[in-house]
């Protein structure tokens, strides 16, 4: 099988990462209620702390702000390069601000790793320039650091839960699987109620995540742990309702493939 | 696969890595980089049983004693649109966290200040949230005094089939009464 370039596996990014970006966007649309001047995260409580931030994210500004950043992720997917990386990387910080640190917990952290990552790749060829090294040098570089950041994601979520015996014991999962707020189906709990399921479950995800640092030994490997990924973000959905983690991460698996083809 | 050169830096990587994941976790705590955490990526993810609260709120008429506490956070019914647009799933995590934040405000709150909790942020925005609920439930008569008090979830493995949120409660937090 022939890897993708650099260039070919940055846009695979972008395309994925400006999906991810709308889908957020139009969920915070969906829910603004929530933010307006009756709702919970209401200016007047939020300018507390962040007063300085007003003119950018009180109610109607950071309405305004919302539609930015949709139409910048639709530049981004539609190839449009200039400016749009650090002005959605700009517009993603400040959404996360007015949650005071993040709405959507890791699926937030792993969209400013991978919006780092395209705000240096877009700037490749003057700061390449400038530093005297060849544009595809950085936009390489861009790529390793989103794939070192997805496998030390599912690797260190792993490593913990595999030191912890609750989950060894299939006892973490059972307590998950029950939590009132993540809504987790009936049938999904009748499912993992037997405890031979909950051990099979829970050693699945452990494995996964502890070997997901085998993909970067070869492209096929790295195909296959991205596929296994897939589905174990489809289950997250399933269980968990964690829809803007499966997106989040999507966009990180073609800079996992990419880095699998530069071992020798 | 260690014989081979990316065989031995991957095992070395790995190493370093589990040795770094087996740090005791450091939170830093102040505002401003509280602000911008989304920088600082943690991977832990579902590492531990940590004390999950669940938000029951208690409403008095005008004058007229307590009603029963009941939870006012429900889950949406989960559907396969959830995959690509789950905005109120993903409002209730938000709404969670809010929950999360506060105990955790409250768990370091010096307990000499005289201002007391209520002023915290936090504490606020939880009341922001059980006022626009009972008013988005219209159940509140003019004039209503609300409580909201943050209990523990039960949490006993298999217990899956027991989802009634505060079957077997710890009180965390339990605020004044408020206007509703």
């Amino acid at each position: 099988m022939t890897p993708p370039d650099a260039w070919t596996t940055l846009r695979l990014v972008e395309m994925v990462a400006a999906v991810a970006v709308i889908q957020g966007t139009l969920e915070l649309l969906a829910t603004r209620r929530a933010l307006a001047d009756d709702g919970t995260w209401r200016w007047a409580t939020l300018a507390r702390e962040l007063r300085w931030l007003a003119p950018l994210l009180a109610y109607r500004p950071f309405l305004a702000l919302l539609v930015a950043r949709l139409a910048l992720a639709a530049l981004l997917l539609a190839g449009v390069r200039p400016g749009v990386a650090p002005a959605l990387w700009i517009t993603s910080l400040l959404v996360n601000i007015r949650f005071r640190g993040s709405s959507n917990g890791g699926s937030d952290m792993m969209q400013m790793v991978v919006l780092t990552a395209l705000v240096v790749a877009h700037a490749a060829g003057p700061l390449g320039d400038w530093l005297g090294i060849p544009s595809g040098v950085l936009v390489s570089a861009a790529l390793l650091y989103v794939a070192a950041q997805a496998m030390m994601s599912y690797f260190i979520a792993g490593v913990v839960k595999i030191i912890n015996a609750p989950w060894r014991s299939g006892a973490a999962l059972a307590s998950f699987v029950a939590t009132p707020h993540f809504g987790t189906p009936a049938a999904l709990r009748r499912l993992l109620s037997g405890r031979t399921a909950l051990l099979a479950a829970s050693w699945s995800v452990m494995l996964f995540e502890c070997l997901f640092p085998v993909a970067f030994l070869d492209p096929r490997l790295a195909l296959v742990m991205v596929t296994i990924a897939g589905l174990f973000h489809l289950g997250n959905v399933a269980a968990f309702g964690l829809n803007r983690f499966l997106l989040a991460w999507a966009a990180t698996w073609p800079a996992v493939v990419y880095a699998s083809s530069l071992m020798p | 696969m260690t014989d081979s050169p990316q065989g031995l830096v991957l095992v070395a990587v790995a190493v370093l890595l589990v040795l770094v994941a087996l740090l005791p976790r450091a939170e830093v705590r102040h505002p401003l980089v509280s602000l911008v955490r989304v920088l600082v990526p943690s991977w832990r993810f579902f590492d531990d049983l940590q004390v999950t609260p669940t938000l029951l709120v208690r409403v008095a008429p005008d004058g007229a004693p307590f009603g029963a506490w009941r939870p006012i956070l429900a889950p949406p019914p989960r559907s396969v649109v959830h995959l690509v647009w789950n905005p109120a799933g993903n409002l209730l995590l938000a709404q969670q966290s809010l929950l999360e934040r506060l105990l955790m405000d409250v768990a370091e709150w010096d307990d000499t200040d005289p201002r007391g909790p209520e002023t915290l942020v936090s504490y606020q925005l939880v009341l922001n949230l059980v006022r626009a609920k009972l008013a988005a439930d219209g159940d509140v008569p003019r004039g209503a005094t609300c409580q909201f008090k943050l209990v523990e979830t039960s949490h006993a493995a298999g217990a899956a089939s027991d989802r009634t949120p505060g079957s077997a409660p710890g009180d965390l937090v339990i605020s004044r009464e408020h206007e509703a």
